[in-house]
């Protein structure tokens, strides 16, 4: 879980990751950081549009989702 | 399905670019991105420098003018050719397909085929299926496949998703029966299901052209758009090709006992380099075998890419010794398709700017 918090801060530039937002309400939040989160999932095997990741209503909420579906690594 | 042709070799290509370039940097103030999402958007999806056409130029004209460079070196005399296939997105007109204005302003014999096929970012892999197919009909001994696309005329000014990376090109691939050449092998796959992934909604049938159709409207993305524009939803284009390329290309290797390590040379289409690092990195295979920057110096031509890739990157001395090169198209359709095949002897690798 700690692999992936640090992977997301990287994408997201942010070295404290704000776990209670959605990813819509970060403020440099763009097409571009969703396709790098999006292709980040292609390792954990796991395929989501741009709005799927948008929906979670926290990233807390998406790191859960990627730990309960995740397939490999 | 799987492919295997024998008899077909290609014999030289000629790669058409328009001499106009433009800048991401000079077109900044059209797309409201901050200064850093600017500077990543440059270094990891290649948004640099494009090459598009002059207003008003066609897809023939690009087309015409490869083909008399041909014929005024030597290295191509039309009245050999069998058939044309031009394989396009931008056809000249509706009606009719774009291979006959080639045909008419080239002045080409009357014993030949010409056919147009609507294909985008697996065009080059479609239309060498085509000519390989041809060729095994007697009566086929030289085919030129043209590939061709002037899309930067059709995205909208304020699509700052795909205008920044949109390129043209054209590509003429004279194709040749040959008895002296090892088999092709290859496979070609399409989803009819994700359609609409990438296309433009008005302009046919279903929606003609009209003043609502050129009306922009923002996306929720900082996107302006109109029906009469590429729309292309990039996430899922993006997981269409991580899911089904990487598969396509182990298919292609172990259906046919290749070892992916014996390839010389991976020439893929070029979407960005932010995808093809991935692609690379997921089939395992080093960069040092796979051009990734084609988009970042001339633009995403899409059925263009990958014989632009060839001519840009290598020429004819590297092709001296028989090269074993996989190559791989994917995108509208959505179809996706590879190919590996020995190329060898290469009669001519020609870049010429218009």
């Amino acid at each position: 879980m700690e692999q992936l918090k640090s992977e997301l801060c990287e994408i997201l530039e942010v070295s404290d990751l704000p776990v209670d937002l959605p990813f819509e309400n970060l403020p440099e939040w763009d097409s571009l950081n969703a396709l790098s989160i999006i292709s980040l999932l292609d390792s954990y095997g796991i395929q989501m549009s741009a709005e799927q990741l948008e929906k979670f209503p926290s990233i807390t909420d998406f790191i859960n989702y990627v730990f309960a579906n995740k397939s490999s690594r | 399905m799987n492919l295997r042709f024998e008899g077909a070799r290609i014999v030289g290509i000629q790669l058409v670019l328009p001499r106009r370039e433009i800048t991401f940097d000079s077109e900044i103030d059209d797309y409201s991105f901050t200064p850093q999402q600017s500077a990543k958007l440059k270094q990891v999806m290649g948004y640099d420098r494009r090459r598009v056409v002059k207003d008003g130029v066609t897809s023939s004209d690009l087309v015409v003018e490869g083909i008399k460079a041909l014929r005024e070196s030597g290295q191509l005399d039309p009245e050999s050719l069998d058939a044309l296939i031009v394989v396009t997105q931008t056809p000249d007109y509706l009606i009719p397909g774009t291979s006959y204005i080639i045909h008419n302003k080239l002045g080409l014999h009357q014993d030949m085929l010409c056919l147009d096929i609507n294909q985008g970012c697996a065009g080059f892999i479609v239309g060498l299926t085509t000519a390989f197919s041809l060729l095994n009909q007697r009566g086929f001994k030289r085919v030129a496949l043209v590939n061709v696309d002037v899309v930067s005329r059709l995205v909208a000014e304020g699509d700052r998703n795909s205008r920044p990376i949109i390129g043209d090109a054209a590509a003429i691939t004279i194709v040749e029966s040959s008895h002296l050449t090892e088999p092709i092998y290859g496979n070609l796959k399409v989803d009819g299901a994700r359609w609409d992934a990438l296309m433009i909604p008005a302009g046919g049938m279903k929606i003609r052209p009209s003043a609502e159709t050129a009306v922009s409207v923002a996306d929720t993305n900082g996107n302006t758009r109109a029906l009469d524009n590429l729309i292309m939803k990039g996430d899922a284009v993006f997981n269409f090709v991580m899911q089904e390329v990487p598969s396509m290309i182990e298919a292609l290797m172990h259906d046919n006992n290749f070892d992916l390590s014996s390839v010389d040379s991976f020439l893929f289409h070029q979407p960005n380099p932010f995808m093809l690092r991935k692609l690379a990195s997921k089939l395992g295979v080093p960069l040092e075998k796979m051009p990734i920057d084609l988009v970042r110096k001339y633009g995403n031509s899409s059925g263009v890419t990958i014989p632009a890739v060839l001519c840009t990157e290598f020429d004819v001395s590297y092709f001296r010794d028989p090269k074993w090169i996989c190559m791989a198209g994917f995108g509208v359709g959505l179809t996706w398709g590879s190919l590996l095949m020995q190329i060898s002897d290469l009669s001519f690798v020609n870049v010429m700017e218009i």
